[in-house]
């Protein structure tokens, strides 16, 4: 069973994960994330907006990971939910309420 | 929301950069709280919005931060409208015509028109003397 450590949890520290703050987002993925990640928790908790290429950068993470890895989505409100459910992503990550959710379901 | 007879209006021109897309988006944002808009009207507006914005911010000026982009925001007791006005490359001859698919989970980009499509009810454009006009039409909930 992986131990709470194996699992990364990523804040976003941004109130618009747009386009704007996608190329600083993506920087940060290459400097804080390596292959050997298997379990990523984003927590979106503070972030009230995203666009397709904010989405897109989270796809990158995912394509970034091992392929036994698994990505999960935590904090999403209304606005952010939505998007995911339009672009039928929410059946490609796992979405949880909030962190805490999410870091039970990956360590089971 | 404004009564039939009512119709309100709000005009923002901006840089063309994705920085000034988020003065739309909040100029957006708070003509839909003056005017009680319900709020899944207001997120699926700003969504089309700032998909289409940015579409004329990457494809239209290519990135350079040159140009323009001109809102108009208008509702009345039936629909909120959003049109934004460009002078930037035109948007490829029917991009807009029939239903755009949403690409697969793994591609990076190319979600935007389709959100777009799925936000708003209707989108007309149309280029005339160099000028692009864009508009899209979310229809109201009924009281």
């Amino acid at each position: 069973m992986p131990q709470d450590h194996d699992i990364f949890v990523l804040r976003l520290p941004m109130e618009r994960l747009d386009a704007a703050a996608a190329p600083e987002f993506k920087a940060r993925l290459s400097e804080e994330i390596s292959e050997d990640m298997r379990l990523i928790i984003v927590d979106f908790s503070e972030v009230a907006f995203v666009d397709s290429t904010g989405l897109g950068a989270i796809v990158s993470l995912l394509k970034m990971m091992p392929r036994d890895g698994k990505l999960a989505v935590a904090g999403l409100n209304s606005s952010t939910l939505r998007l995911f459910q339009l672009t039928r992503l929410d059946r490609v990550f796992e979405i949880f309420d909030d962190v805490e959710e999410a870091r039970v379901a990956l360590s089971k | 929301m404004p009564s039939a007879n009512e119709r309100a209006v709000r005009s923002l021109k901006v840089a063309a950069t994705y920085e000034d897309v988020r003065l739309l988006a909040a100029e957006l944002q708070a003509f839909c709280a003056e005017f009680a808009l319900p709020a899944e009207v207001a997120t699926d507006i700003e969504f089309a919005l700032v998909e289409a914005a940015n579409n004329i911010v990457q494809h239209g000026y290519g990135e350079t931060g040159e140009g323009s982009l001109d809102m108009h925001i208008e509702t009345d007791a039936t629909s909120v409208t959003v049109s934004l006005c460009d002078r930037g490359i035109p948007m490829p001859q029917g991009m807009m015509k029939g239903d755009v698919e949403m690409p697969s989970f793994d591609m990076e980009s190319g979600r935007g028109i389709a959100i777009m499509q799925a936000c708003v009810d209707r989108i007309d454009y149309e280029t005339r003397d160099g000028l692009n006009s864009l508009r899209m039409v979310k229809t109201l909930p009924k009281a």
